[in-house]
């Protein structure tokens, strides 16, 4: 048995007592099988649920939070009475999941009297318990009997989490179900030089289960003012690739590295991407790579700035993020440069615009995190051009709403 | 004779006499030494923003020409970089 598996045993072990039946859902704790009074008078069944943070050494109590969440209809007194004031409710819309596979139609609110926080998960399903299936021992007389005669029991559904580490944040936060939606199988950054190391950082922190990085330099000191995160003198000198993979494989199980340029020879490896972050500087590699997406039906987004020095000896210049999905790629080469020189040599003379850098890479990744379903879109501009010295974010090419596929 | 009218492009100041630029035209004046757009193989990223508060513009080489106003400021960039 696993050690989570052990942990999640022993936490749960009062409900078996209690002849209850629970199952374990990522983060979430289910009580199926709760009996509770209906408006007509009669019993019913529903499902408890309440957010359950673990990892492989504990269980962290549920301390302040009291809410539930309750898949059925809404319980009634015995009488026939609402539950309401005593159980405050908020109505999910229609099909709503926690997360995928745990519906719920209401969340609950209640707490005991004196509530200082629940040292145990069974305190606290216990309380909504009591109440709900008070009522409905009131109305079925051979209730009581038939739930003694239950067995308790424990599921646990085992989720392949690519984290080092649970996703309290996701849990805490009451958005796993949007979270979920990134939990694509793989995505692709070509090029972790300044802007593509920030994608990285970003999408390391989202529940994609494969991120391949690709690069053929080494890491040098001057990448080190254009990187996340602080890199030390004895990280200069290896792979780009390997210096990130080892950093962000800390927190993230699935970063895979290749210390390889994408050419003619290899462009081949892209074929099964989900997305690609293209964030390189070579113009014609930029044709070979995206026109190869685009001809394979890929969505991806590629980055690119230009900057310069103005008379007065400041830096300005544009950023841009450009979309191209497998239904809307008219566009991209009217936006995207594929010529050698694609830009001001200043760019390759190492200035520090680590926040544009990061600033590309955000545009990037908060346009993934949309067309994914993650954040609402309402209206899809596929190019993105960030003006500094004016401080504009210019929006082109609309194309509806389309979400990638 | 047409009036003048001051814009910034890629930072410095020049006087105009169109009453409306197309990309093309902006690429000429930004980059002189550069083929005609038209037949060009270079993509560039034209960006206009407006100072009197009437918005921005993206522009490619299918786009119409923009309004050309005292004081906007454009930028012609060829953004390859990352």
């Amino acid at each position: 048995m696993s050690a989570k598996l052990a942990v999640l045993e022993q936490a749960l072990a009062p409900f078996v007592s209690a002849r209850m039946r629970v199952s374990v859902m990522g983060s979430y704790l289910q009580v199926h099988d709760v009996p509770f009074a209906t408006e007509q008078r009669k019993v019913s069944f529903g499902t408890m649920i309440c957010a359950l943070v673990h990892d492989e050494g504990s269980v962290t109590p549920p301390g302040q939070d009291h809410q539930i969440w309750f898949d059925g209809a809404y319980p009634y007194l015995a009488d026939g009475r609402s539950m309401e004031p005593w159980l405050a409710r908020v109505a999910m819309p229609p099909g709503f999941q926690i997360c995928e596979g745990v519906p719920a139609q209401y969340q609950f609110s209640n707490k005991p009297d004196g509530f200082t926080g629940y040292a145990t998960h069974f305190e606290k399903m216990r309380h909504y318990w009591n109440q709900l299936v008070g009522e409905a021992l009131a109305l079925d007389p051979f209730l009581n009997a038939r739930l003694q005669q239950r067995m308790g029991e424990i599921r646990v559904a085992t989720q392949v989490s690519p984290f080092a580490y649970p996703d309290t944040c996701s849990v805490r936060g009451k958005f796993m179900r949007a979270s979920q939606r990134l939990g694509l199988q793989n995505v692709a950054i070509i090029g972790v030089g300044g802007t593509g190391s920030f994608v990285l950082d970003q999408v390391a922190k989202t529940p994609v289960h494969e991120i391949h990085i690709f690069d053929s330099k080494n890491f040098e000191s001057h990448n080190a003012f254009r990187a996340p995160g602080a890199a030390s003198p004895a990280d200069f000198g290896q792979p780009k690739v390997a210096y990130f993979a080892r950093m962000y494989s800390a927190m993230h199980l699935g970063i895979r590295p290749h210390h390889i340029k994408i050419d003619a020879s290899n462009v081949e490896q892209l074929r099964d991407f989900r997305f690609v972050f293209v964030c390189i500087d070579h113009g014609p590699s930029r044709r070979l790579i995206c026109d190869f997406l685009i001809a394979n039906r890929i969505p991806f987004v590629d980055v690119g700035m230009d900057l310069s020095m103005s008379a007065g000896q400041e830096i300005y210049g544009t950023v841009r993020t450009t979309i191209c999905l497998p239904d809307a790629n008219d566009h991209f080469w009217s936006r995207a440069p594929d010529m050698e020189n694609s830009g001001d040599g200043l760019y390759e003379e190492n200035i520090q615009v680590a926040e544009l850098n990061s600033l590309n890479a955000q545009l990037a990744v908060f346009k993934w995190k949309q067309l994914f379903g993650f954040y609402a879109m309402q209206s899809n501009a596929l190019q993105q051009e960030f003006m500094t010295q004016t401080t504009s974010l210019v929006l082109d090419d609309r194309k509806g709403a389309a979400r990638a596929p | 004779m047409s009036a003048v009218t001051n814009i910034i492009l890629n930072m410095d100041p020049v006087a105009v006499h169109q009453a409306k630029l197309s990309y093309a035209h902006l690429v000429h004046l930004a980059y002189p030494g550069d083929p005609p757009a038209e037949h060009s193989e270079i993509r560039y990223t034209v960006t206009v923003s407006y100072e009197d508060g009437s918005g921005e513009r993206s522009m490619s080489l299918s786009s119409h020409p923009v309004e050309v106003k005292e004081g906007m400021v454009c930028n012609v960039r060829k953004t390859g970089r990352s």
